[in-house]
């Protein structure tokens, strides 16, 4: 399989706190790798360092063997293949479904506004928000909210997306119809990078499964291996932490 | 009631000249307000100690100063301490400026902050450039979050230009008080009238500024 994405020996710290510790981690296209760990290790930084909001200390990011970070050309050109979403959803407030959609492809891209707008409403359509096109973001609820954010991340037809705890911030009877998405994504064979809590989804949707802890990588592997029988302590320790069953 | 007097000669004319005077004095100043209000409120988003430190200051000075004082200050106290001859209408306009531009500068810092980094990443991580960012995301919604509040500024300046009769301008309020003092033999109660005129005159011209806040505020509501 051919490889896109590679992070070498990625370090990142904030002063004397290193977050990330020479952290390699490389995916190949149509691979969807799940990076699971306890809060605070580093995952989400982790991400942001893939699209360049972080500065690193030491090491590289590359797409398809372009340095991306620390990058020298134009940061822009380099986000525009790479897509994002948020916890937070972060849609343009002031703009409609639509136009939030719409607008990258339009400005970056210079794509037709009416090709641009074809295209989100197919978008729309299939995860079942069509409806909801004119409705501004604040008409919608955190699940549709959601669904929107990928869905406009995937207007730019990135070749990576970086998906960052995006249940996180839902209501549990809204986590589904978020991650049901996110599978059938998987299934077209979407380059994707998910950082998540959702165990039992991380298993559904993962070709491989990392876990970082303390700013390393300490296990990864299939997603059956990494459920069923975990090498360390850690990752043991980590999971039994999600069983609720009676000792 | 004294409405009469307001139709005798040119005396209505005169007090719309007055209230002209004064609106014009306040466009101005709420022009060059907004300009560098805009300007000083985005360098005070930077973390400049000195630009800190120095709108800091100038602020507090401004929210401290009774208008009115200011106004002398610059008017009698610069002509003859600096030896600067400005003319009244310069002087309210820097008077008015000054105090609109730390306002607005405050609105545009609070706004700019109000808006979260993550705001911009969101929009950067969909391959829009520094300029895009600012052109399409964030100005429309620090617009939007400023407007009503600007508008509010822009109407207390309207209603405190009354106070620039006092370095001898002559509008509105103080076309009413000639238009009272000529009048007082002829008609002695001409005074409630003369200034539930220029009370009129004010809400005609503030009420509409303060509906379209409301309607901006209401269709923005997001």
């Amino acid at each position: 399989m051919a490889e896109i994405l590679n992070i070498k020996n990625l370090t990142k710290s904030y002063d004397d706190l290193v977050v990330l510790d020479h952290v390699d981690l490389s995916v190949n296209k149509g691979e969807v790798v799940v990076i699971v760990g306890p809060s605070g290790c580093g995952k989400s930084t982790l991400l942001r360092c893939v699209n360049a909001f972080e500065q690193i200390q030491e090491g590289e990011v590359t797409l398809h063997g372009e340095r991306i970070n620390p990058c020298r050309g134009k940061l822009n050109t380099v986000r525009e293949k790479i897509g994002m979403v948020f916890q937070s959803y972060e849609l343009f407030p002031h703009k409609t479904v639509l136009q939030n959609m719409t607008l990258a492809p339009v400005k970056v891209k210079k794509i037709n506004k009416k090709d641009a707008e074809k295209e989100a409403e197919a978008l729309l359509d299939r995860v079942g928000l069509l409806s909801k096109k004119n409705n501004y973001p604040h008409q919608l609820s955190g699940g549709q909210k959601q669904r929107v954010a990928i869905v406009r991340a995937l207007m730019m037809h990135p070749e990576v997306l970086l998906l960052d705890e995006i249940t996180a911030a839902l209501d549990p009877e809204m986590v589904r119809e978020v991650l049901d998405v996110v599978i059938q994504l998987a299934k077209e064979g979407r380059t994707m990078v998910i950082v998540t809590h959702e165990l039992s989804f991380a298993r559904a949707v993962a070709d491989r499964m990392v876990f970082i802890d303390g700013g390393k990588i300490v296990e990864e592997g299939s997603p059956e291996e990494f459920f069923e029988r975990p090498k360390t302590e850690r990752l043991k320790k980590f999971l039994d932490s999600f069983s609720y069953s009676a000792k | 009631m004294g409405f009469e007097v307001l139709l005798k000669g040119t005396n209505m004319h005169r007090l719309l000249d007055g209230l002209w005077v004064a609106l014009r004095i306040s466009l101005i100043s709420v022009t060059i307000s907004i300009v560098l209000g805009v300007i000083l409120g985005s360098l005070m988003t930077l973390k400049n100690p000195v630009i800190k430190v120095v709108s800091k200051i100038y602020l507090e000075f401004i929210r401290i100063m009774p208008q009115m004082v200011l106004l002398f200050v610059v008017y009698f106290g610069s002509t003859k301490a600096l030896g600067l001859s400005i003319t009244a209408e310069s002087a309210s306009i820097i008077v008015f400026s000054l105090w609109g531009t730390a306002e607005m500068s405050d609105l545009v810092r609070g706004a700019l902050r109000s808006i979260p980094t993550i705001q911009y990443e969101s929009s950067y991580s969909l391959g829009l450039n520094t300029a895009q960012t600012y052109l399409y995301i964030i100005i429309p919604q620090i617009i939007r979050r400023m407007l009503p509040l600007s508008i509010n500024l822009i109407t207390r300046m309207i209603k405190t230009t009354s106070l620039i009769m006092m370095i001898g301008i002559v509008e509105v309020l103080k076309v009413g008080q000639q238009i009272i003092e000529a009048n007082r033999k002829s008609a002695p109660n001409a005074a409630f009238g003369i200034y539930a005129t220029i009370f009129l005159l004010y809400f005609l011209v503030c009420w509409p500024i303060s509906l379209l806040s409301k309607y901006l505020e209401k269709r923005w509501e997001n």
